[in-house]
């Protein structure tokens, strides 16, 4: 093969590559994002568990505030853009500032938490693999230092979301005023 | 060359390296701040503004605050509400009261030094004055200055407060006396 042909085979290979990859299927609009990990269970985190964490965690200070790997939505936290004009401090935690908290807990170490998720039974140690609660508990090092204790109600009330099913009673403790 | 004299300058070229060593973005927001008004430095400077980012482990204040800030009268006056007293207590339930009551100045400033008060976050902090008691609803997670998050010039609204306003909503005839005679310093926010 002269030179010339064979500079013209690699730039047709090299153009046929180009245009494969360049063809994308036709986006799929009809699909709706899903969490990449397996869920923990919702309803109650949103009932439970989020009040505990945006009372301990969600300060502007600390997780209330966008560039937190854990961002903690909520009335007295970061809010979600609306058009109710709720500012921090003025209104009520919504629906979506829950779920959107929730997302940032389970995205903080997907595969982690997934991991956790499809852990069966699950047991405190188990749990114990997120920093959720190493953080929390200041085991791991955390800037915020320790805010919930080894088996004080909040974090009896993540420990128990995580593992299983919520701790109502020791959720509902830990949001008590004090 | 003798030993002395290249341990003089590994000594040198280290000391040199050593106060070159500085941090970008605690330098950029001390810059932020801007230049010092003519009411020059002391307790009753830079009222709104937040007191931590100089009065803190990497200066270039002197003196490093562990809680500090400034209470105004209003939102609307920017007078700055002196007296009123700022009850503080840490998640260990230590408080710097304890020793003396923490009263803002004419600025509407308060501080407490470091060395007269270490504390373990969460912060839960009250302001009174003239029987007017305002309660802060969440905890301080671990800031130095109220204005990391109350602005008096809101930055974000999802994510930053008013600044701390201790008779905004109140009838203050009810009050009293909301300023003290004499004082006139107030906002210094740029």
């Amino acid at each position: 093969m002269s030179s010339l042909a064979r500079y013209g085979f690699v730039a047709a290979v090299a153009l046929s590559c180009a245009a494969a990859i360049s063809c994308a299927a036709v986006p799929d609009d009809s699909s709706v994002a899903k969490l990449g990990v397996g869920d923990l269970d919702f309803s109650s985190y949103s009932a439970f568990v989020h009040p505990v964490i945006e009372l301990r965690c969600g300060s502007l200070d600390c997780h209330g505030q966008a560039p937190r790997g854990l961002r903690v939505y909520g009335a007295n936290s970061l809010r979600l853009p609306n058009e109710r004009g709720d500012i921090p401090g003025l209104g009520l935690t919504t629906p979506d500032e829950a779920r959107a908290t929730y997302a940032s807990i389970l995205g903080l170490q997907p595969e982690k938490t997934n991991a956790l998720v499809m852990t069966r039974p699950r047991t405190a140690s188990d749990a114990y693999a997120l920093l959720v609660l190493t953080k929390g508990t200041a085991l791991e090092r955390h800037r915020g230092g320790e805010s919930m204790r080894k088996g004080d109600p909040a974090e009896q009330c993540l420990l128990t979301w995580l593992i299983g099913a919520a701790n109502q009673a020791r959720c509902a403790e830990a949001v008590r005023p004090r | 060359m003798s030993l002395i004299r290249l341990s003089s300058l590994l000594a040198a070229s280290l000391a040199g390296s050593l106060l070159g060593c500085s941090d970008p973005v605690h330098d950029h927001a001390v810059e932020r701040l801007g230049p010092e008004s003519v009411r020059g430095t002391g307790p009753l400077h830079r009222a709104g503004q937040s007191c931590g980012t100089c009065h803190g482990p990497l200066g270039p204040a002197r003196q490093d605050f562990a809680v500090a800030g400034t209470v105004f009268v209003s939102a609307t006056s920017w007078e700055g509400a002196s007296d009123a007293t700022v009850d503080l207590v840490d998640s260990r339930g230590s408080s710097p009261s304890s020793l003396q009551p923490i009263v803002t100045n004419c600025a509407g400033n308060f501080w407490v030094a470091r060395s007269d008060w270490a504390p373990v976050f969460p912060v839960r902090v009250k302001v009174t004055k003239n029987g007017v008691e305002r309660v802060m609803k969440t905890v301080i997670g671990g800031s130095a200055s109220c204005a990391d998050c109350h602005e008096a010039r809101i930055s974000n609204p999802l994510a930053r407060l008013g600044a701390v306003a201790l008779f905004d909503g109140v009838n203050t005839s009810d009050a009293g006396s909301t300023s003290t005679p004499g004082c006139s310093a107030g906002l210094e926010v740029r």
